[in-house]
């Protein structure tokens, strides 16, 4: 068993793990180091090959590889220590337990910043009914088998889900030669972003089945054939209405999951909604030298936004490390009328500068009145043309009033037209 | 003729109604920035794409390298892109940005690597 010490402790080298370890050294930490479990940084990044990032961060579109890599190029130069192929085990009585070739490793840290991402759900998780043959993939699993180690995965496709993962797949899949005969969601409306079903499925004709799910799966080795139906506005598949597709593959993009099995060892505190800590504007879980970011927090859909959070945890990690942030005051903010969350969950008043509160909408609609109420009062409000639950949305509270709050705060969403 | 478009250059994904009858004489109404009046000029005339994909490569710990198309190339070529990429073989070491193929397919644009492989065993 080997001690490590540092100021400021990052698990996970994706964009926010990167970006955090970055912002921590910018802020002044001296010793920084960053844990991966994998042999290369970038997370998932390194298997979104298409483009689409950076536009919000970096101002030009990427691909996922292109925007981990500059990234990195910053972590490379700034003498932060970087520990691939190691796995942290467990987080205990804030000492960090990692295996690594040389076994176990104890690191010790002024401050940690969880950014272990997420995971896929599964089949398990929507319990379909029907045989286990081989063929079923879920999303991300199909990228990392096509991108990275050019596997072919199947002829005849069906996607269930209408995550941004799961279209970009059908678009793949497309190129590579395959035929997406549906995409099929369970919801009445797309759970990604409507430029992606422009361009991965309008593009390519691959047609997008609302309101339908899978009630079937058969074939012995191989998959054979997926059962679709429609379903009522309960939800409930109406079988008198099925119909059988016949493919060998089926992929499921049917939502992700903050990977917090690290955080409920150390005890952190978990949202239920967000499935990621609770936090404050800083990024600071409910233990203070504790901080989480990007997709173990919350599932982002845009990377830049990821970043921007990875950036604001690694800075003030490295400021409570250096005993130079205090919070002694916290406000709850809660999700209103019309929404499903907000991220952070508490603010702290003193706060350097605006806060932003990131949050998703119960429903898609049109002229969307998004408000922050303070004690009843209006604080800030935003008009929104359009907004769906798949799009984060956000309200910004500028520093003169950020520092004036004295009070419970209530994020509300109300359409003027609902789309559903 | 009339289109609705859903703008693809940012997420915030505008829908832009373009009334036209030529290039010369077109209405464009619900863009929000410059780069989405010329994202729905090109749509109506000539829709274009950045084309990705992966080539196979010599590195140890990947059997692919992730390219792309240096500016977007015409939507009807993607395919065709496609199939020409499964022909491509590249060698270690490569840098993010370097040509694998000049003017890919005669669309003016190259296919560029979109990540750096040194082709070392040993971690990065």
């Amino acid at each position: 068993m080997k001690d490590y010490y540092c100021d400021v402790a990052v698990v996970g080298a994706g964009p926010a793990g990167l970006a955090a370890a970055a912002s921590a050294k910018k802020e002044g930490a001296e010793k920084v180091v960053l844990i991966e479990r994998d042999f290369r940084t970038g997370g998932i990044l390194q298997q979104c090959i298409h483009p689409g990032f950076g536009l919000k961060y970096f101002g030009r579109e990427l691909t996922g590889p292109e925007y981990a890599e500059r990234f990195f190029d910053i972590v490379r130069a700034s003498g932060i220590e970087l520990m691939t192929n190691t796995t942290a085990l467990e987080l205990r009585d804030h000492v960090l337990v990692c295996a690594c070739s040389e076994g176990i490793l104890h690191v010790h840290f002024g401050a940690i910043v969880l950014a272990m991402g997420c995971r896929e759900r599964t089949r398990a998780n929507l319990a379909i009914p029907g045989s286990r043959p081989s063929g079923i993939y879920t999303a991300g699993t199909a990228q990392k088998l096509i991108n990275i180690y050019g596997e072919k995965i199947g002829r005849e496709v069906v996607i269930l889900g209408s995550g941004d993962i799961g279209m970009i797949m059908a678009r793949r899949l497309t190129l590579e030669g395959a035929h997406v005969k549906a995409v099929v969601e369970l919801m009445p409306f797309l759970a990604g972003l409507t430029r992606n079903k422009v361009q991965c499925l309008d593009d390519y004709n691959i047609p997008l089945l609302l309101s339908h799910t899978i009630v079937d799966i058969s074939g012995v080795d191989r998959l054979e054939s997926v059962t679709v139906a429609p379903v009522d506005e309960k939800r409930r598949p109406i079988l008198e209405k099925s119909e059988v597709y016949t493919c060998d593959t089926l992929l499921l993009s049917v939502g992700l999951i903050p990977e917090n099995e690290l955080s409920r060892t150390g005890g952190v505190a978990l949202s239920g909604v967000t499935k990621g800590p609770l936090v404050n504007q800083y990024k600071q879980t409910e233990d203070p030298a504790v901080f989480a970011c990007g997709n173990v927090l919350h599932v982002n859909d845009l990377v830049d936004n990821v970043s921007n959070e990875g950036e604001a945890a690694g800075k003030y990690a490295a400021r409570y490390a250096a005993g130079k942030l205090v919070c002694d005051k916290e406000f709850e903010v809660e999700a209103g009328e019309g929404v499903r969350y907000v991220c952070p969950q508490r603010v702290v008043p003193s706060g350097d500068g605006s806060i932003t509160l990131y949050f998703r909408t119960l429903l898609p609609g049109r002229g969307t009145e998004m408000r922050c109420l303070l004690d009843g009062q209006e604080l800030v409000k935003r008009k929104g043309v359009r907004t769906s639950p798949g799009t984060m949305e956000e309200l910004v509270i500028p520093p003169e009033k950020a520092a004036a709050i004295n009070g419970k705060l209530v994020v509300t969403a109300t359409h003027e037209e609902v789309l559903a | 003729m009339k289109k609705t478009l859903t703008c693809i250059v940012c997420p915030r994904g505008c829908e832009i109604t373009a009334e036209y009858t030529s290039a010369e004489d077109i209405k464009l109404t619900g863009f929000s920035c410059p780069r989405g009046k010329e994202y729905a000029l090109s749509e109506c005339f000539d829709p274009k794409r950045v084309f990705t994909s992966s080539v196979r490569i010599d590195d140890p710990k990947r059997r692919m390298l992730p390219v792309r198309t240096q500016e977007p190339v015409p939507k009807d070529m993607l395919l065709k892109c496609a199939a020409e990429t499964k022909k491509i073989e590249v060698r270690t070491p490569v840098k993010v940005g370097q040509v694998i193929e000049k003017d890919f397919l005669g669309t003016g644009t190259d296919l560029v690597a979109s990540m750096s492989l040194d082709g070392e065993v040993a971690d990065v």
